[in-house]
């Protein structure tokens, strides 16, 4: 007994911290159906991805009217009911999945690389150059982002890559204040200074040999951040802002059912429920892997 | 604490001019014309277009134009693109519905966040903990305007409440008490849908510093005195743990004006966030700057006032 505790405790302690964390995150009964939901959705929106390339309309067509069919309540032919123009609510919620994951992923992918830039070269650095870049993010985190993006996103003329890089160029302040923090702490460990006295450059130090160590809150910072952008992305299309008809997105079918609220409650609801799901997996699955990273042990 | 007001002042007036100039830059540089009228209009002829330009300095460069805004904002003779009033003078009118709007929301948030926060902290681990803070999470997760639409069909349809505009159009009130009824009714359902994101983030906040509270050697003294369980949770912890509350007033002040713009323009509320709205659709540039301007104004004012709110109701932070 005491030796296999001994040899708990040996494993336990030569795990490297990702091995650690997963540990903790595959306990937490919440966060992993969280990331269950999440992988049902990949498969979802890359099917029908696919689908959309293959040009099949499967289980309807999402985007071609049959003004016969219109506003029909949920049935066995059209599970979710149909739209003003007939077309089949299901297939466009469906076809809407890639769309919003895609918005999130890609849109956070901006805002992480220039949140890790200005992070560690404010970081890494200080001083003024510090002092200048941190004004800049205390600016930008004055404005009311959503309105922000609104704004440019009108003047800019609605599309869906405007509204990705839109996203993404306002909402990095988070994550560079972030990696501004943990730069300022790990840039006075022995590791970096024994780096910098070896005479390597600032660039290798700061890619090398910081970055990978202060990385933990960035990830679950994007997972979050994900949500948000589907979040912002469903929002500015229902403004008719974002994603531009034909073309289904879970906030524009919203938005052309309002005019219905009280007659076709279907064509809320269902794409409403889509958005629901995922944001909130999205959000289930930040908090387990924030919990995983920075519980501390016995805690 | 004067010095530490005098420097947070002056950093706040450089924010704001970063504000001002990126507001003002990401406005006129981005594509598209600055004018409310299609590129191809065959009303508009040359003449009308030059008069429109020379009014609102659009033909003059960048900086002058930047300089011209800023002076005009400042000495209050900035008007609006689309009618001519005075900038100042719209967002004024808002103003004070957008400040009412959001206290009624915080109010919402502050009972439920706090109430929700407790009772996770009380049962830490367990089932109840879990369930608040997935609950917390749903609410995050609740599109505010997919919410809004809900509760207009159920309010409409079931508790049968006038919810659109201000005040219900056209009715003749009997006297003040029916008119503030009114206009409580349709404050409630937007302040509702507003406040519905922030109880989640409060009761996470209020969760967490009870927890860092409960860890607290006072605490462990209060227990070791033989004091109730209850005494110790509610007496001694939770005080100490309301201090980050504090610091949510200032830090949600910028979402609830951004994230107003569309339940605003759902219900119909004349907010700021309404007006907003109205002006990136007309292009009314001066109205963008300046709304803009208002806002950062309102957010560092937020900040700091959480910052001193902070020192005043813990002696020991000290203001450096």
């Amino acid at each position: 007994m005491t030796q296999s505790a001994i040899g708990n405790r040996q494993s336990a302690i030569s795990e490297t911290p990702l091995q650690r964390a997963l540990r903790r995150f595959l306990r937490d009964r919440v966060a992993v159906t969280a990331l269950g939901v999440l992988v049902l959705l990949f498969l979802v929106g890359g099917t029908f991805l696919v689908l959309k390339w293959a040009n099949v309309s499967w289980p309807h067509s999402p985007n071609e009217p049959q003004l016969t069919q219109k506003l029909q309540p949920p049935s066995a032919q059209h599970l979710l009911g149909t739209d003003n123009l007939g077309r089949d609510v299901l297939s466009r919620v469906l076809h809407g999945t890639y769309i919003s994951l895609a918005v999130g992923f890609l849109a956070v992918g901006v805002s992480i690389v220039i949140g890790i830039a200005v992070g560690a070269v404010s970081g890494y650095f200080g001083g003024w150059v510090d002092n200048t870049l941190m004004r800049v993010v205390d600016a930008i985190m004055c404005f009311p982002t959503f309105f922000l993006i609104l704004t440019v996103i009108a003047l800019l003329g609605p599309s869906i890559w405007n509204v990705i890089i839109v996203i993404g160029l306002v909402s990095w302040t988070g994550v560079a204040r972030l990696v501004r923090a943990e730069f300022l702490s790990l840039r006075e460990m022995e590791y970096v200074r024994a780096a910098r006295a070896l005479g390597q450059r600032d660039v290798r130090i700061i890619f090398r040999h910081v970055l990978p160590n202060a990385l933990a809150p960035v990830y679950v910072t994007a997972v979050l951040g994900v949500a948000g952008a589907i979040m912002t992305e469903a929002g500015l299309s229902y403004l008719g802002f974002g994603v531009q008809p034909p073309q289904a997105s879970w906030g524009n079918i919203i938005a052309d059912g309002k005019t219905y609220i009280l007659d076709a409650w279907w064509l809320l609801l269902f794409p409403g429920i889509a958005i629901f799901i995922t944001t909130l997996a999205f959000y289930l699955t930040g908090e387990g892997l924030r919990q995983a990273f920075e519980q501390k042990e016995g805690k | 604490m004067t010095a530490f007001l005098i420097r947070r002042f002056l950093i706040s007036l450089v924010v704001l001019a970063l504000v001002s100039l990126i507001s003002f830059f990401i406005i006129t540089l981005t594509p598209g014309s600055p004018y409310p009228w299609g590129d191809l209009n065959p009303k508009i002829s040359e003449g009308v277009k030059k008069a429109y330009q020379k009014k609102f300095h659009l033909d003059q460069p960048l900086h002058k134009q930047y300089w011209f805004i800023m002076r005009d904002m400042f000495t209050g003779k900035l008007v609006s693109n689309k009618d001519e009033r005075p900038v100042l003078a719209k967002i004024g009118e808002r103003v004070p519905y957008t400040l009412l709007l959001n206290a009624v929301a915080l109010v919402i948030e502050f009972s439920f966040g706090i109430a929700l926060g407790i009772y996770g902290a009380r049962f830490r681990g367990t089932w109840r903990d879990k369930s608040t803070a997935v609950t917390a999470f749903a609410f995050i997760a609740l599109p505010g305007f997919w919410i809004s639409y809900l509760l207009c069909i159920f309010f409409v349809k079931y508790v049968q409440v006038p919810l659109l505009g201000l005040v219900t159009f056209g009715v003749q009130h009997a006297n003040e008490w029916t008119y503030l009824l009114d206009r409580a009714w349709h404050l409630f359902t937007p302040a509702l849908v507003l406040a519905i994101g922030g109880i989640a983030v409060m009761s996470r906040y209020v969760r967490s510093s009870m927890l860092e509270a409960l860890g607290d050697d006072y605490v462990r003294t209060a227990r070791a005195k033989g004091l109730e369980e209850t005494a110790v949770f509610y007496k001694h912890a939770l005080r100490n743990s309301l201090r980050p509350v504090v610091t949510f007033i200032g830090f949600s002040l910028p979402g609830m004006l951004g994230g107003a713009v569309i339940i605003e323009s759902i219900f119909g509320y004349p907010g700021m966030g309404r007006l907003g709205f109205e002006a990136v659709l007309e292009r009314d540039y001066p109205v963008l700057v300046a709304l803009n301007f208002i806002a950062a104004v309102l957010v560092l004012a937020g900040n700091l006032l959480s910052d001193i709110l902070y020192a005043v109701v813990d002696p020991r932070v000290r203001l450096e």
